[in-house]
């Protein structure tokens, strides 16, 4: 079920020198709702993306959340206002534990001696036990270091990282890039949870049966403009295609 | 005897190897800190002659390498040069300014209790080796019990993912060339002491000493990876060593080579270690 417009972008711009990265983009995202935003190389998507977590600035263009203009100058406003994002590369420090590294930006102190801050280590391996268990994706200790996990492990420790503060909206870029058909149908059903949760998803991949089985519209960039933005059920992966590489029918 | 000898003697280097670790897990280099010992050494020892007071000097002392320390950090972390330049520019800059403040000669001062503390044993242990170790311990826990010990691991792993968590990358990488230069003047104050003057060129040499600690204690060049306590024991078994060879008669250029041959050793090793310890995968 979805409901009210949550995040709105009009007339997006991004340029890096002379290349138009994103050319007037406008797109919507439904509270609950889960958007896939999909693209050849150099679309756009990962643009976009940026913009949205506040890794970089537009240049022209609004942002509007729950239909109050929103300023997402740096990562931290983005997380403030309720949208997290798990980067394509996953983001993590290898050689931080897992608890480390779902608390990365966050991590939580508590104070000794009258006063001096010391990392709350047992808080924050109770907290990242309770939201991996949540994802179902098996873990021995939250104590290793990142460097010794699997892929759909990694996946599931920025996802966890994403999930920590009650988003309302996680930002997914490819995050099944690289996994084990298991592991990517474990990641397919954590989003599916999402969209349960009442939390709204932008979802970027390459993979179309990952796209189809998860998302409720599908949004194409070519670059650096919108060539498509169709409910899931009224499309085929052919069309999506089509649109990605500006394949004409010959009539 | 020796061995108080020895620890009264590392103490310095022990100190700049704490700050060169930390300067390292962020996947930088401070290669101004040996001439930032000299420049505290001279401003600590002029100051010592005015009527101010030995607490003035100290802590001008410690105010002038901070300065430089952050300095180098803002450059680093703002501008983002390399800080393999900018603190070799500062190492520069420094060395000159230290021969200029004293016209290239060694400065004396009145004698007070700034000339003997250094040279003063606390139940056997050198007050200098005792001030050292509480620097050791604090640094401990700052790296493993505060966010600023995790961010700095993280810096040198993955600067990109702590920035795009929030993480303040720029006030962490600044901060850590700050306390490197605040060690720098530790050590320099400590060596003014013990030598009882104030010297131009006493900090030469101290940064590929403190360098090489760092690197043979398993601090990795690329960041992220070693533990400061190692670097410091590292320092202790530098100067051990440096001290072996002097009493076997072998002079300072010797001495070097002596550092330098345990340096390229020690890498070998770390890295002969690192591969027996790989996981199968």
């Amino acid at each position: 079920m979805t409901g009210h417009i949550l995040l709105k972008g009009e007339n997006i711009k991004k340029s890096y020198g002379h290349v138009d990265a994103l050319k007037g983009v406008d797109f919507t995202l439904k509270k609950g709702e889960i958007l896939a935003l999909v693209g050849d190389n150099a679309a756009g998507k990962s643009t976009l993306v940026k913009i949205l977590s506040g890794a970089i600035s537009l240049d022209f263009g609004k942002i509007f959340i729950d239909e109050k203009e929103e300023h997402i100058s740096n990562p931290a406003a983005s997380r403030a206002l309720g949208i997290e994002t798990v980067y394509q590369q996953f983001a993590l420090v290898d050689n931080l534990t897992v608890y480390c590294n779902v608390f990365l930006g966050r991590l939580i102190n508590k104070k000794i001696l009258g006063g001096i801050p010391i990392l709350d280590k047992r808080k924050m391996q109770d907290e990242s036990w309770k939201v991996i268990n949540l994802m179902g994706i098996k873990f021995d200790s939250v104590k290793r270091k990142v460097s010794d996990l699997s892929g759909g492990q990694r996946q599931a420790v920025a996802i966890a990282r994403a999930l920590l503060f009650n988003p309302r909206i996680i930002i997914l870029d490819e995050p099944t890039s690289g996994l084990a058909v298991k592991e990517v149908n474990k990641i397919q059903d954590i989003i599916l949870n999402f969209k349960d949760k009442g939390i709204s998803v932008i979802f970027i991949s390459h993979r179309l049966e990952s796209i189809f089985a998860t998302a409720d519209r599908i949004m194409v960039l070519r670059s650096g403009v919108k060539v498509m933005d169709e409910e899931n059920d009224k499309i085929t992966s052919k069309d999506v295609v089509e649109k990605m590489f500006a394949i004409e029918h010959k009539k | 005897m020796n061995l108080k000898n020895i620890l009264l003697h590392s103490s310095a280097l022990a100190i700049l190897a704490l700050g060169m670790s930390l300067v390292m897990l962020t996947n930088g280099i401070d290669l101004s800190v040996g001439s930032l010992v000299s420049l505290v050494s001279i401003v600590t020892a002029g100051l010592l002659g005015s009527k101010f007071g030995v607490l003035f000097a100290i802590f001008s002392g410690i105010l002038t390498a901070s300065f430089f320390g952050i300095f180098s950090g803002i450059i680093i972390s703002r501008i983002k040069l390399p800080p393999f330049i900018v603190t070799l520019g500062t190492m520069v800059i420094t060395a000159s300014l230290a021969l200029v403040l004293c016209g290239g000669e060694t400065l004396y001062w009145e004698k007070n209790w700034f000339n003997t503390i250094a040279l003063k044993y606390f139940f056997g242990v050198p007050i200098l080796f005792c001030i050292v170790s509480i620097f050791f311990i604090l640094i401990m826990l700052l790296i493993h019990y505060t966010s600023f010990g995790s961010y700095i691991y993280g810096i040198g792993s993955n600067e990109e993912a702590l920035r795009l968590c929030g993480v303040k990358v720029k006030l962490y990488k600044t901060l850590v060339y700050l306390l490197s230069g605040c060690f720098a003047s530790v050590a320099g104050i400590m060596l003014t002491s013990r030598i009882a003057s104030g010297n131009p060129i006493i900090g030469m040499g101290y940064e590929f000493e403190a360098i090489a600690a760092a690197a043979i204690g398993g601090i990795s060049f690329i960041g992220g990876k070693g533990n400061p306590a190692f670097a410091f024991l590292s320092a202790v078994t530098i100067t051990m060593l440096t001290n072996g060879l002097g009493l076997m008669g072998f002079t300072t250029p010797w001495q070097y080579c002596g550092i330098g041959a345990i340096l390229v050793f020690g890498m070998f090793l770390n890295r002969i270690l690192a591969k027996v310890s790989l996981p199968e995968r």
